[in-house]
């Protein structure tokens, strides 16, 4: 018989050992386990931790969930041990009896096994109980039982319902009505300190507590009998000797039966955990470790499945609440005195984790790249805490996450884009348990993903990009799996939700609104904002705006359209500190609603842009979700400029219901410009007046720089002049008086071909409220000129130029020209068109010499001219 | 004013404006003050020229013509300051060059003008004359032409008497004839046709004529001899201003003649200075060139003579204008013998050949 309990013993005490363990106040958790039993509903569960907490007969509400507990195949009809300890040694419970059933029939029977387990315990713990004559075949039977299980060979039960219930037996004198009611189970206690049985019929459950003073002492052994119902499911829980964890037995009981005859073969598990305040975590519902903790415990536990569950209880006494947060089923298995590890943070209540981001094929050639993607969002998830409310956790740090969650990634967003539901199936459902599972020991409520689908440009349409991003609800995984509800749908776990936007520089932007969007976190945000705009261009900007609940049925209503207002804030050069703030800062992260409220007001009034705002219509636009919209915005400045562009909700209070981007209206600094003049006839007066017909084309490129302001521009330009002059009278005044006059009357013409080139000084309206630029432009040119007076009788000294026209046909002569350009100039795209009159003095140096002489060489002249140009700038 | 008249003006201004501080405000020639100027030289006939041209020479144009350069042309240049100069003569600063002493007569101030050009070495602006001398028979003349029959001065001892009647307008030529009016011209002989003198010529015994124009100075410009076997056929003559340089002006035409007559008759002309030169004496009679008889007190016979008949004096235009000069027939010449032995009044002025 020592044999036998040094057995046990030695079996108990060589499992590994448990590090010292810490040592927290597990009663406090005592009546906790009701909240992590599963099988039950919510209720059902505060109704058993309230009867838990409030001690004695449990109300008879609870007689059902206790019946049904005690009838479970697990752990949960031992945590009645705690759960009703207040009821040692014995209870028993009946469930509603059936109409016309005698209520108290089964607490009789229950009460009956109790009094012969009572009984058998007080008669034979007596010393020298076996010792008597009457006991002497029972002593036998229990002196085989125990050789047989020193040498693990089969045991008979010692205790057998038809010995003790032959009339007449003298050891225990038992009640044969009740003997023949009930088996008798023998139970190994050896080490073991206490023991809990539960066991059920149909109608009744019955309840004992026992300690090692009940126990049996035979040569070395220490036992324990009880009487259960026959047929009936038991469930027996020890604890034991150097274990932390009790130890279960659970068997429907169809004879007479012995509990625990070899010893147990254990596991070990190393749990790494980390509790906050309010977690404590619990094995087949005994409290292990109860936070605030960071600690690695490892323990022994029989092979075999167990569960894992994690509470978060928050409140004393009846008020106490508790929230299930993890639930895992392990499976114990001896290996070779390796433990299996188990890692668990439970610290911070909600959590988020980036899975992963895929990219799908098309994005190989584009400029978007997931990993952008990747850090937009690790940043934002990491600053948004105080939103989301979900602590962000890098799931880099865990190596180990990569098996199922990397399974889950490549489920969840498919190259082929594939959609991820209910319709999927059994396996990603199973996929999803798994993954969640891994996630969530990590304490990781929300896992998110992204895939980023890119497409192409197509005629007008540039490049754009579908964000879509989908979180993944750990918790609610595992809400539903512990609550073994079953045909479950993945969309009820999964949220997702889509942004398109065009270009890398919007990446972070429809990062973080799909993200607010998959918190439910309303925005109100520019996107896309091109900054810099020519002032002449209707800047476009969309205002994305996302209000949850806020849905109506007619489409974008005045009242919900955001209000769109914009003012000068100055010259670009001049940046504004406002315009600094909100470059450096995020969305988030910028100035706040005041501070955009105070520049904003700030500015002066006038004048006005103007704004217009309506529903974009672009297909990236398109918002699956109906509380999101995406307002297009054209606005328009009176001038170039540094503006203010801010988008509020008319009750806008805070920074997040208000966005603002500054929107800088420039003009080209240089423009490189060519330009045609066409004169002639009655608008072009030379000093040789004489009937002349003039035609002048004057062709001219230029280059200007507008600095420092924009509506005043310096510059240089060159260019060509070719006039010619024909006098269709002849000669024009009395000149040449001694000339043979044959043909004096009739026409004469030269061509003048100059070049000329010269600085140039510009002003320029560059206001917007009518849609040209009014230009002023003077140019002094210095230039020369050939004379070609081939067609000028020679006998005209005087009308070819004097006496150096009488062997040639050509003269040069260096001249000095004027000229204002009065323009109205417009942009066709990239291109300015200019359309106006040129002012100009032609040969000043004439004039102002000889203004009035009469010779082909004068090139005084006075014209005004049709002027046509173009030009383009940056 | 035309619009483009008006536009030039307000380029001009603008172009004065432009520069009036710097080269100083410029006068411009008003276009009534060329009106006048042209029409003043229109008058004269010193259209066309250079300073108004008309390559039909037509003086309508001529003067349009003037006009336009008048305008254009800036009184500060030399050239047309020269020229304004001279349109300002007046005839009382150089009485002596004055062509017409009628002060109501559109020529009074022409030659002053005139003279003050071509003082001026601007020859080239009084314009070239192309004159047709035309020989017509004194009754001719006196009935179409000059009416008063006392209206051309008949100078013995002086070619020509300026002072008698320089008004005179050349005859219109044909183009001129259509439309008088419009030239500084006499339509007296527009309408009649050819001129025929034969009869007098033969009269006179004419054997060669020769037609000539004397200057205003009183130099011959150009003369021709028309010797043909009948010269009084066609007694007409152009003197052309390519080959002669004729300036519009007055001008005096002529016609020297060359005959034979008997002495009766050559001394009831009575003049003796027209008498034959003793190298006529001889035997005309055989070689019919003189027969003189000077026995029985009475003279007989025929002598060759050479007389010279001036026509008035015509301010002959610039372009094409035709000039007369009357050829007396003997009866005349008998009928005025006293006129023209004294040498004066309004007989035909006749002189030896020199």
């Amino acid at each position: 018989m020592a044999a036998i309990t040094q057995l046990l013993a030695l079996h108990l005490l060589a499992a590994p050992a448990e590090a010292a363990p810490a040592t927290p106040d597990m009663s406090a958790h005592r009546c906790s386990i009701a909240r992590a039993l599963p099988g039950l509903t919510e209720g059902e569960r505060l109704s058993l931790q309230a009867a838990c907490v409030r001690g004695g007969a449990p109300p008879p509400e609870v007689h059902g969930i206790i019946h049904r507990l005690v009838s479970s195949p697990d752990w949960r009809a031992s945590a009645l041990a705690e759960l009703l300890s207040g009821l040692a040694p014995a209870a028993s419970f009946t469930a509603t009896p059936s109409a016309g059933e005698d209520p108290t029939s089964a607490a009789l029977q229950a009460a009956a096994l109790a009094r012969a387990t009572r009984q058998i315990r007080d008669r034979l713990t007596r010393p020298d109980a076996l010792r008597s004559p009457a006991c002497a075949e029972l002593r036998r039977t229990l002196e085989d039982y125990v050789h047989d299980l020193d040498a693990r060979q089969p045991t008979l039960p010692p205790f057998s319902a038809y010995e003790l219930g032959v009339d007449g037996e003298r050891c225990l004198n038992l009640d044969p009505t009740t003997v023949a009611l009930a088996h008798f189970l023998t139970i190994r206690a050896d080490g073991l300190n206490e023991l809990f049985i539960a066991a059920a019929t149909t109608r009744e459950a019955a309840l004992q507590w026992l300690d090692s003073a009940d126990f049996i002492e035979v040569e070395g052994h220490k036992l324990a009998v009880v009487a259960v119902p026959r047929a009936a499911p038991v469930t027996i829980r020890a604890r034991a000797q150097n274990l932390v964890l009790p130890i279960h037995w659970h068997g429907i009981v169809t004879h007479d039966a012995t509990v625990w005859d070899n010893p147990l073969e254990l596991g070990c598990l190393s749990i790494t955990a980390r509790l906050d305040q309010d977690s404590v975590l619990l094995v087949d519902g005994s409290p292990l470790l109860a936070g605030p903790l960071t600690a690695t415990r490892t323990i022994s536990l029989p092979n075999g499945a167990h569960e894992l569950v994690a509470l978060e209880c928050v409140g004393e006494g009846e008020r106490r609440v508790c929230r299930n947060r993890y639930r895992e089923t392990l499976t114990s298995r001896g290996s070779g005195g390796v433990c299996e590890e188990l890692r668990l943070d439970l610290e911070r209540a909600d959590t988020v984790a980036l899975l992963g981001v895929t990219a799908t094929a098309s994005c190989d050639d584009s400029s978007i790249w997931d990993g952008d993607v990747r850090a937009h969002a690790t940043r934002y998830l990491k600053e948004s805490e105080p939103r989301t409310h979900l602590a962000f956790k890098d799931l880099q740090a865990y190596a180990s996450l990569t098996g199922a969650l990397g399974q889950l990634k490549s489920q969840l967003n498919p190259d082929a884009g594939g959609a991820v539901g209910a319709q999927t199936g059994a396996d990603s459902l199973d996929l999803l348990g798994t993954a969640a599972k891994e996630a969530w020991r990590q304490g990781i409520d929300t896992l998110v993903t992204f895939d980023v689908r890119c497409i192409p440009a197509r005629g007008d349409r540039p490049e754009s990009t579908a964000l879509r991003a989908r979180a993944v609800s750990v918790a609610e995984v595992f809400r539903r799996r512990q609550d073994d509800l079953e045909g479950l749908d993945l969309d009820r776990f999964i949220r997702e939700e889509a942004v398109g936007f065009t270009g890398p520089a919007q990446v972070g932007s429809a990062t973080e609104r799909v993200l607010d969007r998959l918190f439910s976190i309303a925005y109100l945000r520019v996107v896309e904002p091109r900054t810099a705009w020519t002032y002449r261009e209707r800047a476009r900007l969309k205002v994305a705006t996302y209000r949850p609940g806020h849905a109506r049925k007619d489409d974008d209503t005045a009242r919900d359209r955001p209000i769109v207002e914009m003012r000068r804030l100055g010259d670009e050069r001049d940046e504004p500190a406002i315009c600094k703030a909100l470059e450096r800062g995020t969305y988030r992260s910028g100035p706040s609603a005041a501070e955009l409220r105070e520049a904003f007001e700030a500015a002066p009034k006038r004048p006005t842009p103007h704004v217009k705002i309506e529903s974009s219509d672009d297909p990236i636009d398109f918002e699956g979700n109906t509380d999101a919209r995406v307002h297009l915005v054209e606005l328009r400045a009176p001038r170039t400029g540094v503006y203010l562009a801010r988008a509020r909700w008319q009750e806008a209070t805070g920074r997040p219901e208000v966005d603002a981007v500054c929107l800088t209206f420039r003009a080209n600094a240089t423009e490189l410009w060519g330009d045609v003049t066409i004169t002639g006839n009655v608008f072009h007066y030379p000093t040789i007046s004489g009937g002349a017909d003039v035609l002048l084309v004057r062709p001219r490129l230029g280059f200007t720089w507008y600095a420092p302001r924009a509506w005043t521009g310096f510059g240089v330009h060159g260019g060509y002049s070719y006039t010619y002059t024909a006098l269709a009278n002849g000669v024009p005044s009395w000149i040449d008086l001694n000339a043979n006059q044959m043909g004096s009357a009739d026409k004469v013409s030269w061509i003048r071909h100059g070049l000329f080139l010269g600085p140039h000084i510009e002003f320029r309206s560059r206001r917007t409220w009518v849609p040209v630029d009014l230009r002023a432009r003077l140019s002094p040119d210095l230039g020369v000129s050939i004379i070609n007076v081939a067609d000028v009788p020679v006998e005209f000294t005087s009308l070819r130029g004097g006496a150096s026209a009488l062997d040639k046909d050509t003269n040069v002569r260096v001249n000095v020209d004027l000229t204002l350009d009065l323009l109205l100039s417009y942009a066709i795209g990239r291109v300015t068109m200019m359309h106006g009159v040129q002012l100009g003095l032609t040969g000043l140096q004439d004039l102002i010499t000889d203004a009035t002489r009469v010779s082909a060489i004068n090139g005084g002249g006075l014209y005004i001219g049709l002027t046509l140009g173009v030009g383009g700038g940056k | 004013m035309s619009a483009r008249m008006t536009l030039a003006r307000i380029a001009s201004g603008l172009v004065g404006l432009a520069l009036g501080t710097c080269g100083g405000q410029r006068d411009v020639l008003l276009p009534d003050n060329c009106k006048s100027a042209c029409a003043t030289l229109a008058a004269c006939g010193i259209l066309p020229s250079s300073l108004g041209w008309s390559e039909s020479i037509d003086v309508t144009q001529a003067t349009e013509n003037c006009e336009f350069r008048c305008a254009r042309s800036d009184p500060d240049d030399e050239l047309p300051a020269a020229l304004f100069d001279c349109l300002a003569v007046t005839p009382e600063s150089d009485p002596a060059t004055i062509w017409c002493q009628d002060e109501a007569s559109q020529l009074y101030p022409c030659g002053p003008i005139a003279e003050c050009i071509r003082d001026a070495q601007l020859a080239g602006a009084l314009g070239s004359a192309t004159v047709e001398v035309k020989l017509i028979e004194r009754f001719t003349y006196e009935s179409l032409v000059d009416t008063n029959k006392n209206s051309f001065a008949l100078v013995q001892s002086t070619p020509l008497d300026a002072t008698a009647a320089a008004c005179r307008s050349a005859l219109c030529n044909e183009v001129e004839c259509l439309e008088p009016s419009l030239s500084p011209c006499s339509d007296s002989l527009c309408g009649v046709g050819l001129f025929s003198t034969e009869l007098t010529c033969e009269q006179l015994g004419v054997s060669a004529l020769e037609l000539g124009l004397f200057s205003s100075s009183g130099t011959t410009i150009a003369s021709s001899s028309l010797t043909d076997d009948d010269p009084c056929a066609a007694p007409t003559f152009v003197f052309n201003s390519d080959e002669y340089e004729i300036l519009a002006g007055p001008v005096r035409p002529y016609v020297r003649i060359r005959g034979t007559l008997g002495n009766d008759v050559l001394e009831s002309v009575g003049n003796p200075d027209f008498l034959p030169s003793p190298e006529t004496d001889g035997d005309s009679d055989t070689d019919g060139d003189t027969d003189t008889d000077t026995d029985g007190g009475g003279m007989v016979g025929e002598s060759q003579y050479c007389w010279t008949f001036y026509g008035p004096t015509f301010i002959v235009p610039s372009g094409s204008s035709i000039v007369v000069v009357p050829l007396p027939d003997l009866g005349f010449l008998v009928n005025n013998k006293q006129r023209l032995d004294e040498g004066m009044g309004d007989a035909f002025a006749i002189e030896p050949c020199q």
